[in-house]
């Protein structure tokens, strides 16, 4: 299991890149942490490999405490955001560095090598020299090299940036396996509809706190209401300069083409939106109510930034759902 | 054990697949000053100060081994920096073994390198003229002299590497064996220094491993008392870029 404890990090020249977050992994899970570039989460991912300590909280990872970091390393797989590859070794030079890396013997190094180049899709390419793999490429060596020495729990930063999408794809089905196989899974991702179809519980950071957590069907429901989408003929962003001063329930956020209206209590009616939109002469193309998807509880909880300062934001802004149902606020 | 096998393996392949920057860049003003600067200042041996019939070649050939092993000692020091842009130094922090077996095994293997410019320059600088009394012993104390000296002289590079993360850095201290070697007796002998520069030179490590090669190369025998100082030069220097490299990791894990 992964548990962390009011991990607070305060980087040399006082910059606060996280303020007490709190997360916990458990066996079998797949735990996403999601948030805008720069809100902690690749602090916090790399706290918990042990690249560096925290300012102050604890942790503890496959029951080690954090200051135990020499217990913790062999049983952790790691993927940080930068692949971690020397340009000049080839990918199976790289499978043996990380197996000497890790004490794996020899023979049994070659197999999982041969089962990890195959399944990674590595085979045309474990030859040749890292500089000359495409990105995506090396993102797949990288996640196969996490996976060499067979760890308990895995931690993941933004794993499938880069991947094709049959790359993503199988990626996704690997951390399924090794969630049933009970390993514990944390991962961070951009990607929210990865993580809505990944992760079983989800942590939202935004400026070094932990701002949101729950399951993504609890944060959808969090938000509350439902989206309104109303596709517009005119140029979308022409359509929501014009809204701006016209509209005093709350911006909507701009996805594509369409305008979404978040539709809470305050504005039960849609009819009011659409009415709106045609006192600012926009053409309406298309309308519908949906719930809400991840990228609305994301815009929800992490979108209005406030100009405070980290550490300084309201903790009792939080709110947490708790596992298995329920909702309180912090 | 190992890994470190494995890591120094790794850094003399890693040598040989850029050997424009890890073996002709460090040579090529070594080869430059055995080959020209010792004939054009030939006769330089004539003033007083130098042995009598001595050639310039001779005396000056320490010099270039001493001066090859300052600029190839920043290899291992630009290879971890770079480790550090490219997230690799974290990917072996976050390893059992961490990431102080790839720094050793670099070192190993800028000292090996070092080792081996000393033997090329040696065997230039007698195809020039440079007389070797005794090859096994010669060819010995110059690799071991100076495989010594950038294992201990590459460490503050390393050391600023490791602080900074920036291999420009490196490159940027490359300049210091100037001053070192021309604050030395490694291109003239102690009299013909100015009497201010005759005290630095004394205390210079530099002065007593040149010595101690010449001696070893030209003479054919060891020299108790130069050796002595050398190695002593040597440790002090090492002693000095490891405090300096330790701090530096201090402040790596604590960023």
């Amino acid at each position: 299991m992964i548990a962390a404890t009011d991990l607070t990090k305060v980087y040399a020249g006082g910059r606060r890149a996280l303020i007490g977050v709190s997360l916990r992994v458990h066996e079998g899970e797949i735990v996403g942490v999601v948030g805008p570039n720069g809100a902690g989460k690749s602090t916090a991912l790399k706290i918990l490999s042990t690249v560096f300590a925290p300012s102050s909280g604890t942790a503890t990872v496959c029951g080690h405490d954090l200051s135990d970091a020499g217990s913790i390393r062999p049983c952790i797989g790691v993927a940080l955001q930068d692949v971690g590859l020397d340009p000049l070794m080839t990918g199976h030079e790289h499978f043996t560095v990380q197996a000497s890396l890790y004490g794996v013997p020899r023979d049994a190094a070659a197999c999982r090598e041969a089962r990890l180049v195959e399944r990674f899709g590595l085979s045309d390419h474990v030859d040749q020299v890292v500089g000359a793999y495409s990105g995506g490429t090396q993102r797949r060596l990288s996640l196969a090299l996490a996976l060499l020495h067979e760890p308990k729990a895995l931690i993941f930063d933004e794993p499938t940036v880069g991947l094709d999408p049959r790359a993503r794809r199988q990626f996704m089905a690997t951390l399924r396996e090794l969630r049933d196989q009970g390993h514990p899974v944390l991962l961070s991702t951009q990607y929210l509809e990865e993580a809505n179809q990944l992760c079983q519980y989800l942590y939202v950071i935004d400026e070094g706190a932990v701002v949101a957590e729950g399951s993504p069907a609890d944060l959808r429901a969090a938000v509350g209401g439902l989206a309104f989408r109303v596709t517009v003929g005119d140029t979308v962003d022409d359509v929501a300069s014009r809204v701006a001063g016209t509209w005093q329930s709350g911006q909507p956020r701009i996805d594509g083409e369409q305008l979404v209206f978040h539709v809470s209590d305050q504005i039960r009616d849609p009819d009011a939106i659409l009415a709106m939109l045609r006192r600012v002469d926009a053409e309406i193309r298309e309308y519908r109510l949906v719930t809400p998807d991840l990228d609305d509880v994301f815009i929800h909880f992490t979108g209005e930034r406030s100009e405070s300062e980290p550490g300084q934001r309201p903790m009792d802004m939080t709110v947490r759902i708790q596992r298995g149902g329920g909702q309180r606020w912090k | 054990m190992e890994v470190a096998l494995v890591m120094y393996k790794r850094a003399l392949r890693e040598a040989k697949r850029i050997p424009i920057t890890t073996v002709i860049i460090p040579l090529v003003l070594p080869l430059f000053m055995v080959t020209i600067f010792a004939h054009v200042f030939a006769r330089i041996t004539s003033v007083s100060g130098f042995r009598s019939g001595s050639q310039y070649v001779a005396y000056v050939a320490p010099a270039t081994i001493l001066m090859a092993s300052m600029l190839g000692s920043a290899t291992a020091a630009v290879s971890t920096a770079v480790e550090i842009q490219t997230g690799f130094f974290d990917r072996m922090r976050t390893s059992p073994a961490g990431a102080v077996p790839s720094m050793l095994a670099r070192r190993f293997a800028d000292a090996t390198r070092l080792a081996v410019f000393a033997i090329i320059l040696a065997l230039v600088a007698w195809a020039e003229g440079m007389p070797i009394s005794n090859w096994f012993l010669g060819l010995l104390v110059a690799a071991a002299l100076a495989a010594l000296w950038g294992l201990a002289y590459g460490g503050l590079a390393l050391a600023a590497c490791v602080r900074t993360g920036s291999a420009e850095l490196a490159n940027a201290l490359l300049p210091l064996f100037f001053p070192i070697l021309f604050m030395s007796t490694a291109f003239v002998p102690l009299p013909l220094l100015p009497h201010w520069l005759q005290g630095i030179a004394r205390w210079n490590p530099a002065s007593y491993i040149a010595d101690a090669i010449r001696v070893a190369l030209i003479q054919g025998r060891v020299d108790g008392g130069t050796i002595w100082r050398a190695a002593l030069g040597i440790f002090c220097v090492a002693l000095a870029t490891q405090f300096l490299i330790w701090r530096a990791g201090q402040w790596l894990g604590r960023r």
